[in-house]
């Protein structure tokens, strides 16, 4: 009779092993697909993923193609150093235009805000809007011409004015940016968009496409102090 | 215990296993109702096939770029001018994120409130006040670069000059890919003018995000290293 009971414990212990593991890994899966999200795509959704990572790849292998070529240009000209001169200046330029140190032309959209009665624009409309601009590919970006860089911040002054990286401006703002044109206008018109929101809130905001904007360089010192080379 | 007793668990137990082994199925069956088309399942083999031939590009070009980045300093290690140029280059690399970096600076942990749910929230409360944003997210980079950092990431998401911190539902995309809370901040700078920055009164932290609960931590790390954006950068509408 002990036996039996003895059994019987480790019977249900098993089952029970069994069950937490069932759980466990229903558990992991339905995880996993979360971060995969691959697995509850809808047709439309498979495709845009293809075209992205065609087009992530087709970047990469481009890049590729120039990073060797680069290498071998450097190990055919070693011994002289006026070419090698030559290829790292070659490369400073890419890296400046990169970085926003460059004038720039190309088709955009330009984006104007102003105070009004109802509305005065504060730094967070500007970031947003910047934010929308970039989630939208934008390539280059300048408020009231100051080009917005990677190290820009916008800041909010007590007497109604904005800065951006250091450079007092005031209503109106115009915000140009140069990227796809039709996409940008799209991803800014959108219902409950940007601009429909502004709009509803009361501000004063215009929107153009433009299939020549020319954007100016950042004309701040480049100096780093805390990153260690 | 007795044998009746014995026998009564073992049957709830068959009935619990056998209801989680019917739920389970369901959810697949479902799942596959929505998603398991031959044309679907096609698709989703292609999206990773071509997700996996670019990770391994990737892979390659990050070969390829550090062996350049050897060469150019070998080539133009014995011309002062060569030299100075590289130092430049180097400088701008590691501001654009196509260089991993290393520094001084600060790490900021911040999280969602998970204490506070629908079941013991004010009256007058709102849930959506105790969860991080991809707004504050935002809004504390932009803090960050205005106490001058010299490089951020987002769990270790570089954040680059076309970065766009965005939601998808309950996640936050940035540069293209889904993150949710905690989230790591790191900045490399000086570690006075952001803590500054960032704790001075009417500040985001203090307004907001210590208000309902969401930091977690913020240290000063004398060693904090940053990754380099994971991705290629290129230009299609710019011109010069």
């Amino acid at each position: 009779m002990k036996k039996e009971k003895e059994i019987m414990t480790i019977t249900i212990a098993l089952i029970s092993a069994v069950l937490a593991c069932v759980l466990f890994m229903q558990f992991k899966i339905v995880k996993e697909t979360n971060i995969e999200q691959i697995e509850d795509m809808r047709e439309d959704e498979l495709k845009q993923a293809i075209a992205d990572w065609k087009e992530k790849y087709k970047d990469a292998s481009q890049k590729l193609e120039d990073t060797n070529q680069k290498i071998e240009e450097y190990v055919d000209k070693l011994q002289d150093d006026e070419e090698i001169n030559e290829l790292v200046k070659k490369e400073l330029e890419e890296a400046k235009v990169n970085f926003g140190l460059t004038d720039v032309t190309g088709e955009g959209i330009i984006v104007t805000l102003e105070d009004n009665e109802e509305k005065i624009v504060d730094a967070d409309d500007l970031l947003e809007l910047i934010n929308e601009l970039r989630n939208a590919d934008s390539e280059a970006i300048s408020i009231n011409g100051v080009r917005v860089t990677n190290m820009t911040d916008i800041a909010y002054l007590s007497d109604g004015t904005i800065l951006v990286e250091h450079n007092k401006i005031s209503s109106p703002y115009t915000i140009k940016a140069i990227g796809d044109r039709t996409y940008l206008k799209s991803a800014l018109t959108i219902k409950n968009g940007y601009y429909d929101l502004k709009q509803k809130e009361g501000y004063d905001i215009q929107l153009e496409e433009d299939n020549n904007i020319k954007i100016n360089k950042n004309k701040s010192d480049i100096n780093l102090r805390y990153i260690e080379l | 215990m007795s044998k009746k007793k014995v026998a009564l668990i073992v049957g709830i137990m068959c009935v619990i296993l056998t209801t989680a082994i019917v739920i389970q199925y369901k959810t697949v069956s479902n799942a596959s109702k929505i998603t398991g088309t031959s044309v679907n399942s096609e698709l989703k083999t292609e999206v990773l096939k071509w997700k996996e031939k670019y990770e391994q590009l990737y892979v390659e070009l990050g070969k390829s770029e550090e062996r350049l980045e050897k060469i150019r300093e070998i080539a133009s290690d014995n011309n002062k001018d060569s030299s100075d140029l590289q130092n430049e280059l180097k400088k701008l690399n590691a501001l654009i994120g196509t260089t991993d970096v290393q520094g001084k600076g600060i790490v900021i942990t911040i999280a969602d409130n998970n204490k506070v749910t629908n079941e013991n929230i004010g009256l007058l409360d709102d849930i959506s006040f105790y969860l991080i944003h991809d707004r504050d997210l935002l809004r504390l980079v932009n803090e960050l670069k205005n106490a001058g950092a010299e490089a951020i990431s987002i769990n270790d998401e570089r954040i680059i000059n076309t970065t766009s911190i965005t939601c998808d539902g309950n996640v936050v995309l940035i540069n293209g890919k889904k993150m949710s809370s905690p989230f790591v901040i790191k900045a490399i700078g000086s570690q006075e003018a952001i803590l500054g920055a960032i704790e001075r009164p009417g500040g985001l932290l203090r307004n907001e995000l210590y208000k309902y609960g969401l930091v977690s931590s913020i240290e000063k790390q004398d060693k904090i290293l940053i990754y380099k954006y994971n991705g290629v950068i290129n230009y299609k509408s710019i011109n010069q």
